[in-house]
């Protein structure tokens, strides 16, 4: 179960990643995964931005295949399922461009 | 430095459900002080490594539950640095000693991993990587993967090359009783295995395991006048750090704690890698135990899975490697594992590991890990 107010403090830095557009390092399918994450498989990356930075997140495909190297774009979305008393949790996702 | 290993014993490593974690703590210490030939009333400090019995065993006063089952009244100290766990606290038991304040202390690593859903487990070990991690919804495995796709592109290894350091480990487990994997397995099952996170699969993964290992460790001033035969030393006992988050690091490839680690141990062994008869490596996924080679420079850079290839890292090789089975076939009770490889590393040079006995030896090296390397702990062993 997530705390709302670490996730709160969480997104001031996370959000920061919206909208800018980065490099795949490296990625993965994931078959397995830790409670709460929901629908299998899915795709996770590690993006490297111009500034240096680097970011992991899951991959938005919408039809298309990652390779390492590809352009990716920061965009809002669901992260994983909530149970009945989590809360619904959003964050940073990279959409393939 | 010079630290006596008077006892060493591991219990076996599997799904023991008629095991809790206190009946395993119990059987790898008193197993350990009898292998010592001394009397418990002896030692004067104990250190217990373990990562997950807060969130899996609904336990964390770990100190107070090592004192009740050896019937002990010493100070005990909880060790927790995920994975490394085991191997930090034989290096805090080495500390100890060699601050000259103790000249006997126990160690024990111990973890009970399957009283809970593989999903509980999954989420307790993900508590040892970074946030960032966590919330992007990676898997351990998945961290390891990352590092696998990008260890593929950058070097001339192939997929086939990720099996051979499991085919390995599982063929050493089969000369192993107390291995939880027993058995060998072919390249050609694994190739065939599930694919768990892209491109690893389910048998070049280490599996979730209960069991305790555990040491007793002296001042050789008081050890002379022990009556173990064939005596150990740790001569080295070295541990680094490196980001929590592979995002923080400059490579995926490499990890700078295991080079430090190993650096500093060396140095204070006096000898180099080529002066290792054999090593128990963290090979927690297959592309980890061939990283482990090159950081702790033994092959050059983008070489480690040579060594896997022509086999001198097999058993009858020229530089065996996780002899034990290693996590992947001896299995991965993530408390237990940094003390268990130097408890084979110890049954080696004392020529007593039965069916998967090394010969030659002069020096051993132990390579722990924690997370994906945010902690590394190297121990050296000599005769």
């Amino acid at each position: 179960m997530h705390s709302p107010i670490a996730n709160w403090r969480h997104k001031k830095e996370e959000y920061r990643y919206l909208d800018k557009i980065g490099k795949i390092i490296s990625f993965t399918k994931i078959y397995n995964l830790p409670e709460g994450f929901g629908k299998l498989p899915y795709y996770t990356a590690l993006v490297g931005f111009r500034n240096g930075k680097k970011m992991p997140g899951q991959l938005v495909l919408e039809g298309k295949e990652p390779q390492i190297e590809s352009k990716v774009r920061g965009v809002i979305r669901r992260i994983g399922v909530p149970n009945r008393k989590d809360i619904i949790n959003y964050g940073i996702k990279f959409k393939l461009i | 430095m010079k630290i006596a290993v008077l006892g060493a014993y591991q219990t076996k490593f599997g799904e023991l459900w008629d095991k809790s974690l206190g009946d395993l703590i119990f059987e790898a210490g008193s197993g350990a002080i009898r292998d010592a030939q001394i009397n418990k009333k002896k030692i004067q400090i104990a250190f217990i490594g373990n990562k997950l019995a807060g969130k899996l065993s609904d336990q964390n006063h770990l100190g107070a539950l090592l004192a009740e089952n050896l019937g002990i009244n010493i100070p005990v100290v909880r060790i927790e640095a995920a994975c490394a766990s085991g191997g930090v606290a034989v290096a805090q038991s080495c500390m100890a000693i060699e601050s000259g304040q103790f000249d006997y202390a126990l160690v024990i690593g111990a973890e009970k991993m399957t009283d809970r859903l593989i999903d509980q487990v999954s989420s307790g070990l993900m508590s040892a990587a970074g946030n960032d991690e966590q919330q992007g919804g990676f898997s351990f495995v998945g961290l390891y993967a990352l590092i696998a796709r990008k260890y593929l592109q950058d070097f001339s290894a192939s997929e086939k090359d990720l099996t051979l350091p499991a085919a390995k480990n599982h063929w050493h487990a089969s000369f192993n009783p107390k291995a939880q994997f027993p058995f060998p397995v072919t390249v050609k099952q694994i190739l065939a295995s599930a694919v768990v996170a892209d491109p690893l699969r389910l048998l070049e993964c280490s599996p979730v395991s209960d069991g305790a290992a555990a040491l007793v460790l002296a001042n050789p001033r008081v050890a002379s006048k022990n009556k173990t035969k064939n005596r150990v030393y740790i001569t080295a006992s070295s541990q680094a750090s490196t980001s929590l988050s592979l995002s923080q690091r400059k490579s995926l490839t490499q990890i700078n704690s295991s080079k430090l680690a190993s650096q500093k141990a060396y140095q204070q062994a006096g000898l180099g890698p080529k002066d290792l008869s054999l090593l128990e490596v963290h090979d927690c996924f297959s592309i980890a135990e061939i990283i482990a080679l090159e950081d702790l420079g033994i092959y050059q850079k983008g070489e480690g899975f040579i060594a896997e290839r022509n086999g001198e890292v097999r058993l009858g090789g020229k530089r065996p490697v996780n002899l034990s089975g290693g996590l992947k076939a001896c299995g991965h009770p993530v408390g237990a594992t940094g003390v268990k490889q130097v408890v084979e590393i110890v049954d080696q040079l004392r020529d007593r590991a039965g069916k998967r006995q090394a010969k030659g030896l002069k020096v051993g090296l132990t390579h722990n890990l924690g997370g994906t390397g945010g902690t590394a702990v190297v121990h050296i062993l000599q005769k």
